[in-house]
C-alpha cells in the first residue's frame, strides 16, 4: 500500500513542494512521568518536563512530592537521587494494584495507577520433540512478550544467578508458532510453511483465548536465553504502541510518515509517560540437550 | 498584501452581486403546474438563456443544485476537463480533502456517505489517478443534480448527500461526437442514430496518454507502467411513443505497476456495471419505470518479490463490491393538488474487504453478504399556490449472514412562498446507510474499505434538518438567484480508522483492530448566490460551519474537530464572453474568459511538536542490526513523541485562484474549442501538512501553478 501511497503522491507531491516553515512550539509546560513497577529492590521514578521537538534537553522537575500506593495503602515517598531521577526503597512483595501520586507546585495532581501480577505462566518443557527441540507452555496469561538473546555456546547457569551477558545479542528476527502472535512488527518476507513468521526482536503474545495449556516452541532457539516478559497492560500498550512508531520510520523517503497519527500509549493523568509493571521468567536454553539448563522466575 | 487584494476582490464583486440582485424587480413567478412535482427533480432550466454562465441552474432553493456538463465546466480543475463530480466541490456545504482530489464532504460527513448514481447505478469508485478526475464523461451527460437534504426517499442507502447523473437519451436522433485532446485525457464521444427515431447507440472512451509519455522518458530499471481508461456505452429504443428501453455499460480501469529487479507490485480498480432501464408513460398520471443492473467494483493488490535464496514469494489481497438490485418504480399523479411516487428495490451485495495482513497464506477473502428489501413512498402535496410539501418514508430490511436488521428513512422538504420570488425551504432528513465507509483517511481520497453493517458495526444513522430562504429575479436579461440557510446534522454509528498510519503500513492484523464506532456532529450557514446575464454570469458560495467527531479509542475519548472540518469555505466563480465575432471562413468566434476564487479555512493536522524521554524497549542496547534505519527511528527509541490533541493543529488559509481562456469557433457542421487553464495561478503553496525533517519543520503542499491546453471538436 506505501508503494502505491507513494506514487500518488509523486502525482500530486513531485511538482508541489517541501519547504522549511517557522513553527512555535505550545508553551504549556508537560510533565513527564517514567516508573516501571518490578521485582527489584529499588523503584526507579524519572520525573521530567517535555522538551521541543527535535531537543532532547529535558529540564527536570526539580521540587516535587511521588508517593506510591499499594491496593491503596500508602507505601512511601521517591527521593530524589540525580537529575530528574527518584528512588524508593522498596520491593514488591506480590500481585496488585499500584498508584503513583506525583504533586507539583502550581500543578494540577499527576496520578496513574497499574497492576503488577505473579507467577508462572509459562514453563518450560522437559522432553523432546521429533526435531530435538524443547517446547514451552503457557497458561492463559493474558498479553506477554517473548524476546530471546544468542549466546555463543551452550552454558549452565546456577538457578536464579541467569545473567544477561553484555556480549548477548538480542536475536533480531524471532519467530514462535504461539497460536496468537501480534503481526504489527512481522517481517515482510515469505517463509517456508514448515518455518515460523519472523518478527523484528519482539513477539507480542496475545491473550491465549482457547481453553488450557499452549504448548508452542521459540524460533530460532539454539544456544539462547529467552526472556517472556509478563506485563501490566499499560506496559503492553506502551510497548506495542512505541514499537509501532518505530516502524512508521523504518524506511526513508516513505511518505507515510508524513500521515504519522499514531499516539504513544499514556496512562498519566494530567502529564504523559507511563506507570506499568513487570516481571520476567528467564530460561537459558542449550542447543545440547545433555547439558543442564536453569531457568530463573520472578 | 497580495492576499488582502484578492479578498478585497471577492467581496467587492459579492457587494455588486448583492446589491444589484435587492435592486431589481420581480418577474419571475413561481410554477406550481405539476412539471414541478416530482418532474422538479428533473427540471429542466427553462429560466436560463441559450448560453450559460453560471454554475447551477437558477432552481436551486438551498439544498439542491441541478447542472449539466457546461455548468461543470465553470470549475476549473488540474487537468482541465470538465468534472460533474469536482464541480461539487464549488457548492455550499462541501469541503475538499487534499487539494485537487475528488475526497469531497458534504456537511461533515463522511466522504463515503455520499450517495453516486450513474444512471441509477450506485457507483463506489468515482475517480481516476487516486482522485485526479472523476470517472464520468462530461459528454453523455444530460443533468447532475447535487443533493444536501430533502432527499426523495427513492435513493436509500446514504447518509450524506446525493449526487444523480443522467445520461442523454439519444432515441435515434442524427449522428454527433465530439474528441477531446489534452495531456492528461484523451477521449472520443459519438452518437450514432442506428434507427431514425428509435434507436441510438452512444459510446465514449477516454483515456490517458501521459504515462507512456513518461514511460518512455524513464531510463531507470526501476519503473512504472500506468493505464488509465473509461468506456460508456448507451443503447437506448423507443419502441413505443410512451415506452423505452436503454442499456448500459459503464466500465473504469485503473492500474499501477511497480516493477524491479527484486520485486514488483501492482494495483489495479475499477468499476464495471450494466443495466437495463425500462421507462413507460402508461396514461397521462402514470409513469412506470423497471431497472436491472449489476454492478462491480474491485480493488486489488499484488506483490511478488524474490528473497537471497531466489525463493518467489508473493502477496494478494483483493477488496470488492459486487452489487446486483431490481427496482421498480411508479409515479401517479392523484389528483392535480397530490402525486405520489412508490416503488420496491431489492439489492444483493457482496462485500469483500480486505481482510489482513497475511504473506505466508497466499490470499484471505471472506465475502460477506447482504441482502437489502427497501418499500418507499413518496407524496407532493400543493394545498395552494404559495406551499408545496414533500414527504417520504423508505422502510429497508437488511439480512447480512445470522445479522437481520431493519430501519426507516424520514424525509420531508417544504417549499413556503413568501411574496412571488421570495420563499422558505424547510427540509428533514432520517437516513440510514447499510454499509460503512471507513473514514479517517487524512487524504481524503475516495478510496475506502467498505463492509456491511453487522454486529458491532450497525448501520450509520444520519439526521438533519435545515431551515432557509431563498430568492430568484429577473432584472431586465439578468436572472439572479440568492439562498441563505442554516443546517443541523447529527451522524451515529461512524466507524473511523484509529490510526491512519497503520493503514498504510499494513500494522494491524485485520480491519477490526484499528477501527472504532463513535458519533458526529455537524452545523453552519450556507449561502449561494448567482447571476447569469447575456455574457456574464457569476455564482457565490460561502459556507460557515463547524463539524466535528467523538471516538472512544481516538483522542482519549474527547470529541475532537474532523479532518476536513473547515469554519470557513469561499467559491466564487465568474465566466465571461469577452468577444463575439465572425471570422473571415464566416465561422462564429467566442471567446471566453473563466475565473475560480477559492479560499478555505486551513487544514487540520495531528502533530507532534513536543517530545519527550522514553522508557526504551526492553535490552535495547543489546541489538545489532544490520538494517540501517532513518535518523527519526534511533531518535524515536530514546524520546517519544507527544502529539497534538486529534485534528488540533490549522493550518494556514487555503486561498487559490484560476483562470481559464476558450476560443470557441462554431460553424454550421462543427465546433472546436481550444482552452488554455492555469489551475493556481498564482502558485500558492497552501499548506497541506506540516512535517519534522532533518531538524526542522517542514510545510508540505500539494499543487503548485498547473498550466493546462486542451482542443475538442464536436459535430
Amino acid at each position: 500500500m506505501r508503494k502505491y501511497f507513494f506514487f500518488a503522491f509523486l502525482l500530486y507531491v513531485i511538482s508541489g513542494c517541501i519547504e522549511p516553515v517557522n513553527i512555535v512550539p505550545p508553551k504549556d509546560k508537560v510533565v513527564v512521568v517514567n516508573c516501571l513497577i518490578t521485582y527489584q529492590d529499588f523503584q526507579t521514578l524519572k520525573l521530567n518536563y517535555a522538551a521541543a521537538r527535535g531537543s532532547s534537553n529535558y529540564e527536570e522537575v526539580t521540587n516535587a512530592r511521588a508517593s506510591l500506593y499499594f491496593n491503596g495503602e500508602y507505601i512511601g515517598d521517591f527521593q530524589k537521587k540525580g537529575f530528574g531521577e527518584w528512588k524508593l526503597k522498596y520491593r514488591p512483595t506480590g500481585k496488585g494494584e499500584y498508584k503513583l501520586v506525583v504533586n507539583i507546585p502550581n500543578h494540577d495532581e499527576i496520578t496513574a495507577t497499574t497492576y503488577l501480577g505473579a507467577g508462572r505462566k509459562v514453563w518450560r518443557c522437559r522432553q523432546l520433540d521429533s526435531k530435538y527441540k524443547k517446547h514451552f507452555k503457557a497458561s492463559s496469561a493474558g498479553a506477554f512478550w517473548a524476546f530471546a538473546f544468542r549466546k555463543d555456546k551452550d552454558s549452565t547457569y546456577a538457578s536464579m544467578n541467569i545473567k544477561i551477558d553484555k556480549e548477548f545479542r538480542l536475536i533480531e528476527e524471532i519467530g514462535s508458532n504461539y497460536p496468537c502472535i501480534d503481526s504489527f512488527n512481522i517481517i515482510d518476507e515469505e517463509v517456508p510453511m514448515t518455518y515460523s513468521q519472523k518478527h523484528y526482536f519482539y513477539l507480542r503474545m496475545l491473550d491465549n483465548l482457547t481453553a488450557g495449556e499452549v504448548d508452542f516452541f521459540i524460533d530460532p532457539l539454539r544456544s539462547s536465553i529467552v526472556v517472556f516478559r509478563m506485563s501490566s497492560n499499560e506496559y503492553d500498550q506502551y510497548l506495542k504502541s512505541s514499537l509501532a512508531k518505530l516502524n512508521i520510520y523504518d524506511a526513508e523517503g516513505d511518505p507515510a510518515r508524513w500521515l504519522n497519527d499514531s499516539e504513544i500509549y499514556s496512562n498519566v493523568k494530567n502529564g504523559t509517560g507511563i506507570f506499568a509493571a513487570y516481571y520476567d521468567l528467564i530460561y537459558n536454553c542449550n542447543d545440547n540437550p545433555a547439558i543442564l539448563e536453569y531457568d530463573f522466575g520472578i | 498584501m497580495k492576499i488582502q487584494l484578492y479578498l478585497r476582490t471577492i467581496f467587492a464583486i459579492c457587494f455588486i452581486t448583492v446589491f444589484s440582485t435587492f435592486k431589481s424587480n420581480a418577474t419571475i413567478r413561481f410554477a406550481t403546474d405539476s412539471t414541478t412535482r416530482f418532474a422538479e427533480d428533473s427540471v429542466k432550466n427553462v429560466l436560463m438563456p441559450a448560453t450559460v454562465y453560471s454554475a447551477f441552474n437558477s432552481h436551486n432553493k438551498g439544498n439542491k443544485y441541478s447542472y449539466n456538463a457546461l455548468e461543470a465546466a465553470a470549475s476549473i480543475s488540474v487537468i482541465g476537463e470538465p468534472d460533474v463530480l469536482r464541480h461539487i466541490s464549488s457548492m455550499p456545504g462541501v469541503s475538499q480533502g487534499i487539494e485537487s482530489s475528488l475526497g469531497l464532504f458534504v456537511r461533515g460527513a463522511s466522504n463515503g456517505g455520499n450517495g453516486l448514481y450513474f444512471n441509477d447505478i450506485p457507483i463506489y469508485n468515482s475517480s481516476h489517478l487516486f482522485g485526479l478526475f472523476s470517472v464520468f464523461p462530461a459528454e453523455v451527460i444530460e443533468r447532475t443534480d447535487f443533493q444536501m437534504g430533502g432527499f426523495s426517499s427513492s435513493r436509500g442507502n446514504l447518509s450524506s448527500s446525493l449526487l444523480d447523473i443522467k445520461v442523454k437519451d439519444k432515441f435515434g436522433k442524427k449522428l454527433c461526437g465530439k474528441v477531446t485532446l489534452s495531456p492528461y485525457l484523451t477521449g472520443g464521444y459519438s452518437a450514432i442514430p442506428l434507427k431514425k427515431d428509435k434507436i441510438s447507440l452512444q459510446f465514449a472512451y477516454r483515456t490517458s496518454f501521459l504515462p507512456y509519455f513518461i514511460e518512455l522518458l524513464n531510463k531507470e530499471a526501476d519503473g512504472f507502467n500506468v493505464r488509465v481508461n473509461d468506456v460508456t456505452a448507451i443503447l437506448d429504443y423507443k419502441f413505443l411513443k410512451n415506452s423505452d428501453l436503454k442499456v448500459l455499460y459503464f466500465s473504469t480501469f485503473d492500474s499501477f505497476k511497480l516493477y524491479g529487479e527484486v520485486e514488483s507490485r501492482s494495483l489495479n480498480c475499477g468499476t464495471q456495471s450494466i443495466s437495463l432501464t425500462w421507462n413507460s408513460k402508461i396514461t397521462r398520471k402514470l409513469d412506470l419505470k423497471c431497472l436491472y443492473y449489476k454492478t462491480k467494483n474491485f480493488q486489488n493488490e499484488t506483490y511478488k518479490g524474490f528473497l537471497a535464496q531466489q525463493i518467489e514469494s508473493s502477496l494478494y489481497v483483493n477488496s470488492k463490491l459486487s452489487e446486483s438490485a431490481y427496482l421498480v418504480n411508479v409515479d401517479y399523479m392523484i389528483s392535480p393538488l397530490l402525486s405520489v411516487n412508490s416503488g420496491i428495490n431489492l439489492q444483493n451485495q457482496q462485500f469483500t474487504p480486505i481482510s489482513q495482513r497475511n504473506i505466508k497464506v497466499a490470499v484471505s477473502q471472506n465475502s460477506l453478504y447482504s441482502t437489502l428489501m427497501s418499500l418507499y413512498l413518496n407524496c407532493l402535496y400543493t394545498p395552494a399556490s404559495f406551499i408545496t410539501a414533500k414527504l417520504g418514508v423508505r422502510y429497508t430490511s437488511q439480512k447480512h449472514n445470522n445479522y437481520s436488521n431493519s430501519g426507516i428513512d424520514w424525509h420531508f422538504l417544504t417549499h413556503i412562498y413568501c411574496a412571488k420570488n421570495f420563499g422558505l425551504e424547510v427540509t428533514y432528513d432520517k437516513m440510514n446507510q447499510y454499509y460503512h465507509s471507513i473514514e479517517g483517511m487524512p487524504t481524503g481520497w475516495s478510496v475506502h474499505l467498505l463492509i456491511p453493517s453487522s454486529y458491532g458495526y450497525p448501520q450509520e444513522i444520519t439526521r438533519q434538518a435545515y431551515l432557509g430562504g431563498f430568492w430568484q429575479n429577473k432584472f431586465k436579461e439578468t436572472y439572479l438567484n440568492l439562498t441563505i440557510g442554516a443546517y443541523y446534522r447529527r451522524m451515529e454509528n461512524v466507524l473511523s480508522y484509529v490510526s491512519a498510519s497503520k493503514v498504510f503500513l499494513h500494522e494491524t492484523s485485520s480491519w477490526q483492530e484499528n477501527v472504532d464506532i463513535g458519533r458526529g456532529k455537524s452545523y453552519g450557514l450556507e449561502i449561494s448566490g448567482s447571476i447569469q446575464g447575456r455574457n456574464f454570469g457569476s455564482t457565490l458560495a460561502y459556507t460557515l460551519s463547524k463539524t466535528n467527531r467523538t471516538f472512544a479509542k481516538i483522542n482519549k475519548g474527547k470529541t475532537f474537530p474532523f479532518k476536513f472540518d473547515r469554519r470557513h469555505i469561499l467559491n466564487l466563480q465568474t465566466k465571461c464572453t469577452l468577444l463575439r465575432s465572425k471570422n473571415r471562413q464566416g465561422k462564429q468566434v467566442e471567446r471566453i474568459l473563466n475565473n475560480v476564487i477559492a479560499f478555505s479555512s486551513g487544514n487540520r493536522a495531528t502533530i507532534a511538536f513536543l517530545q519527550y524521554p522514553a522508557v526504551e524497549p526492553p535490552y535495547w542496547e543489546h541489538t545489532h542490526s544490520s538494517i540501517i534505519h532513518s535518523n527519526e527511528y534511533y531518535n524515536n527509541i530514546y524520546d517519544r513523541q507527544l502529539m497534538s490533541s486529534r485534528n488540533g493543529y490549522k493550518m494556514e488559509n487555503y486561498f487559490r485562484i484560476d483562470l481559464a481562456y476558450t476560443l470557441k469557433k462554431s460553424s454550421k457542421k462543427h465546433v472546436s474549442e481550444l482552452t488554455f487553464s492555469v489551475f493556481n495561478v498564482f502558485n500558492r503553496h497552501n499548506i497541506y501538512n506540516i512535517i519534522y525533517e532533518d531538524d526542522e519543520w517542514k510545510k508540505v503542499s500539494v499543487v503548485p501553478i498547473m498550466p493546462s491546453i486542451r482542443w475538442s471538436i464536436s459535430w
